[in-house]
């Protein structure tokens, strides 16, 4: 209001009388009105009246009181533009210099720089002489240079992304504003302003919209407040989303007086809502707040005393008692004497994107980003692209750097923000691993603890994070062509080691890994686990893309176009660090309906001209879950006694054996691993073993009557336990002793053992034991008698269970 | 032996310019298994029975991987001239009306038992991928991928249960006999 107020006191000094020889009485009545109104500052009401005058009377005075009342609504300033223009150039009117500033306003706002530059050095020059001019003019002019020096230097570079508005569902006639999502790109809030430009006061709701199947984002839905009815006469805003979406943060207050309250989703009500400690809300302004994808640090905006000017981005860290510490203000390198607002901490934990008005903005808010390293933060950098000459606030990017959202005003003459989606066109050579660990029948989430390791450098990966342990899902990522050792631990089963290789890609893939741990039970122990690993890779172009991009052999270097892809290098080279979101969103990946029909006619056709090359192409082109099965016995039944020692990064590690994926494993070498385990159960020689080479797993003693050689009937569980166990794994063999007591003689008692062995042996064939497996063997008369002389404990068959040692698939 | 193979890896890259949709479409790896599932139902006749003249009866025994899948490629088509019913079970009394039954991922002596307990009930066993299923008395296995053939099929189980498999599906299988049945 201070600007106009100085135009108007300036035109009534310098054009204190004009004639209006040509005007009817009415419209000099009409005039006379307007005039008065103009003087109450009731321009709405002039500017009708003044533009009825405009059309019979070509009058200065006239057009420059219509540009001041344009200038004064809140959705029409640009009109000013043409009326100041033809004003201004007038030779015989003195305007008044102010008119330069607004002029330059309205030129920089319609991208016309080189005008608005002209304007505003006019401005520079004239106010000096001039004694209604005020030094903060002056400064806004000489600031306002820059800007648009910025926004020439800006404009005009080339841009490698794709800008595209939001269709319905999401953008509709009324504002939608500040978008946020998660960093997979599942879930988005953002706000919606109803009757912006119509009513005084906007009604702000929250929305939530998931993603759906086919990319699109699905029906928003409002988000209640739990127990809204605290807050009367608050506004309640949308202050933040942590990048797995289980926080979400407000701005709650009146006015201005806004403080930051955390809480989480369910069913679309934001409930458990927490004001943050006293070390973050202050008496002052706090806004916008972003959480690093760890949790442990929280980004926000507040103008307490102390910072640099207008608003500025604070960060705090989560103390040890899990609360919010005294926070610092990020410094000088990011915080002006203008407002910085809505910081975004990018997952990478290094890249910050924040709005200001300061910097090398082209206007109004723009979007920086700029990298912290030790602490340090780098020379902001305006992004570019979605920055307009108006606010552009509110950037958030998902997690593979691929896709970001901001809102916008531009194009809309009532401020009405628009959600907008940029995408990069280059493709992101990384892979996210998305994963979750269960165990037992039915499969459940357990709480587990994954440590990875560089397999080539050895270096641990610093941070580590655990899965979920309500939902048992992790999400990593990773940099492609690498190998990383995993190590997964957990209460009831041994540590895995899991090996996965990341093949060279040039675009952006994403693994769903699922591992499920299950005991194998014998009787009432636990003699060892099977570790099943299903890896599917679902690479998010077209396959055709990929293989235009992808050269077996001699992979490219990949092109970093656009420099937002830094913030990928960024993960790859400074921190490298293997970043884990929490994601509660479902995480398997339904596919885009497909044409069922095509493939069943296409395998009926083959069938029907007994084509075998079709069948084989549709083979080779399937999309195959990677699924690796391990069964891990325990030496002697002990736990403990089944670890190997893997030296990882100078570490030792002590893990069930290592797990191989297929991942990056050529077509070739996978015929080849399963024709070697084929080949390796064949020829699988228990028989002729050394006992060296038998790892024990599991003993089964049954005694026997006097006399007699039949199997007990209460041993029938057990055995068919053992035949399950010997049937089902093929690298399992039994030894099966027969022994007798001292009594009677001795070629009696040798023929006794060994028909209670043979009889062991029946029972196992009938199920289906396979022979070969099978050493058995009658001792005669038992000579251990270190555990007992009783004799009805040396009347026994013994069964040993063991692997095969050293026979490795 | 050589000019051979050259001539077919020649064909199977020609085919795969030409048939850039479906063949080339990446269908998952339960996708294509249920549209086999489906098509042999097409060429597979089974003896005439009393109980559900118009229905064939899938069950799956035990984990069941293919999620959704069977329903979308089943339900809604017929396949000579008859709906299909999905059932899902772990108990072998259940499997009493099935044509089919699927055995996923069950182990090998569990598979032998049901396999051993539906002996004279003309059901045709599939196997998902099962080392030796075919050779313990399975009828069809499908193979790992990138095998010579996509599925094996031992024909004598079939026609000890009245169960008759068109030769055009035999012609594009691995053939298991069971000749030596007993060791």
């Amino acid at each position: 209001m201070g600007k106009l107020s100085n135009i108007l006191f300036a035109i009534y000094l310098l054009i204190p009388t004009v004639l209006f020889a040509q005007l009817t009485p009415m419209e000099r009545k009409v005039l006379k009105t307007a005039n008065s109104l103009f003087d109450k500052e009731q321009f709405s009401e002039a500017l009708p009246l003044y533009l009825k005058i405009d059309s019979v009377e070509d009058d200065a005075q006239v057009k420059y009181r219509i540009g001041a009342c344009y200038l004064n609504t809140k959705y029409e300033k640009l009109k000013a533009l043409p009326y100041l223009e033809e004003v201004s150039q007038l030779p015989s009117i003195q305007v008044p210099v102010i008119v330069y500033n607004d002029l330059g306003k309205l030129y920089h706002y319609t991208y016309r720089f080189d005008d608005a530059i002209e304007m505003f050095e006019k401005y520079m020059e004239k106010s000096k002489t001039d004694e209604f001019a005020e030094s903060k003019d002056y400064e806004f002019a000489k600031r306002m240079i820059s800007v648009c020096l910025n926004a020439i230097e800006i404009t005009t570079q080339p841009f490698k992304a794709d800008i595209d508005i939001l269709g319905a569902p999401i953008n509709t006639m009324e504002s939608e504003f500040c978008p946020m999502i998660t960093a997979d790109e599942q879930m988005m809030v953002y706000m919606q302003a109803l009757g912006l430009g119509k009513i005084e006061k906007p009604i702000i709701t929250l929305m939530v919209s998931a993603r759906q199947p086919d990319g699109n984002w699905g029906n928003p839905v409002k988000l209640e407040i739990e127990s809204i009815e605290k807050y009367k006469n608050n506004d309640i805003l949308l202050a933040g989303l942590s990048p797995d979406g289980q926080s979400i943060f407000l701005n709650i207050g009146e006015g201005l007086n806004q403080d930051i309250y955390m809480g989480s989703i369910a069913s679309n009500t934001i409930i458990g809502i927490k004001k943050l400690n006293k070390n973050i809300n202050t008496p002052f302004y706090e806004g916008r707040a972003s959480i690093s994808a760890d949790g442990t640090e929280l980004y926000f905006v507040s103008d307490r005393p102390g910072g640099f000017g207008g608003t500025d981005i604070y960060k705090s860290k989560r103390s040890r008692k899990g609360d919010w510490d005294e926070p610092i203000n990020i410094g000088a390198a990011v915080n002006t004497i203008y407002n910085e607002d809505s910081p975004f901490m990018h997952p990478d934990n290094v890249t910050l994107f924040f709005s200001s008005e300061g910097h090398k903005s082209i206007g109004g808010n723009d979007i920086f980003k700029s990298k912290v390293s030790d602490g340090v933060w780098s020379e902001p950098e305006n992004l570019g692209f979605p920055n307009s000459t108006k606010d552009d606030l509110y950037f958030v990017l998902n997690a593979n750097g691929q896709t970001g959202y901001f809102s916008s005003s531009k194009n809309n003459i009532y401020n009405k923000h628009k959600i907008y989606r940029v995408s990069l066109k280059d493709p992101i050579p990384l892979t996210l691993v998305k994963g979750v660990i269960k165990a037992g029948t039915p499969a459940l989430p357990i709480a587990a603890d994954i440590k990875v390791y560089d397999k080539q450098t050895g270096v641990r990966v610093k941070y580590v994070y655990n899965p979920d342990a309500e939902t048992g899902q992790y999400l990593m990522i990773f940099p492609p062509a690498k190998n990383y050792d995993l190590v997964i631990s957990s209460e009831d089963f041994l540590p895995q080691l899991l090996n996965v290789y990341i093949p060279y890609q040039t675009y952006f893939y994403e693994l769903y890994q699922e591992i499920h741990l299950q005991p194998i039970e014998l009787g009432n122990g636990i003699v060892g686990e099977v570790v099943t690993v299903n890896n599917t890779f679902y690479d998010l172009y077209k396959t055709a893309e990929a293989d235009s991009i992808i050269t077996e052999d001699s992979p490219k270097q990949p092109k970093y176009y656009d420099h937002l892809l830094e913030l990928i290098e960024n993960i790859i080279e400074t921190t490298d660090t293997l970043q884990k979101i929490y994601t509660k969103k479902p995480i398997d990946k339904p596919d885009p309906a497909k044409n069922m029909d095509a493939l069943l006619n296409m395998i009926e056709e083959a069938i029907e001209t007994t084509d075998p090359v079709t069948l084989s192409i549709l083979d080779a082109n399937a999309k195959q879950k990677d699924k690796i099965k391990q069964t891990h016995f325990y030496t002697e039944g002990d736990k403990e006694k089944s670890l190997v020692t893997t030296v990882v990064g100078g570490d030792t590690i002590y893990t069930a054996p290592p797990i191989k994926t297929n991942i990056g494993q050529s077509n070739f070498e996978k015929i080849s691993k399963i024709k070697k385990e084929a080949e390796v159960v064949k020829e699988a020689a228990f028989k002729t073993s050394s006992p060296e080479d038998r790892k024990y797993v599991h003993r089964l003693i049954i005694y026997y009557d006097i006399d007699k050689d039949e199997i007990p009937l209460d041993m029938t569980e057990k055995l068919n336990g053992i035949c399950k166990l010997l049937v089902d794994n093929p690298l399992l063999g039994a030894e099966i002793y027969g022994f007798t007591d001292s009594q009677g003689a001795e070629k009696y008692n040798l023929s006794l053992s060994r028909q209670r062995a043979q009889k062991v042996l029946k029972y196992f064939l009938d199920q289906k034991v396979d022979y070969q497996k099978l050493i058995v063997k009658g001792y005669g008369e038992t000579h251990d008698h270190i555990h007992s002389s009783d004799p009805k404990y040396l009347r026994k068959v013994e069964i040993n269970v063991f692997e095969l040692k050293g026979l490795e698939y | 032996m050589r000019t051979n193979r050259i001539i077919y890896s020649l064909s199977v890259v020609l085919l795969v310019c030409l048939f850039s949709n479906p063949v080339n479409a990446q269908y998952s790896e339960y996708e294509i298994k249920a549209a086999y599932i489906f098509n042999f139902a097409k060429f597979i006749e089974w003896p005439a029975s009393k109980t559900n003249p118009d229905t064939i009866v899938l069950a799956i025994y035990g984990p069941d991987p293919f999620g959704t899948v069977l329903e979308k490629t089943m339900i809604g088509r017929k396949a000579q001239g008859k709906d299909w019913k999905i059932i899902r079970t772990n108990t072998v009394s259940e499997l009493d009306r099935c044509h089919i039954v699927f055995i996923a991922d069950v182990g090998k002596y569990e598979t032998i038992q049901l396999i051993e307990k539906i002996k004279n009930k003309p059901i045709l066993t599939i196997g998902d991928e099962m080392m030796q299923f075919c050779e313990m008395g399975g009828i069809v296995n499908f193979t790992p991928q990138f095998s010579d053939q996509q599925f094996e099929i031992n024909n004598d189980v079939a026609k000890s249960k009245g169960i008759f498999i068109s030769p055009k599906l035999l012609l594009l299988a691995k053939i298991i006999s069971n000749k030596e049945d007993e060791f």
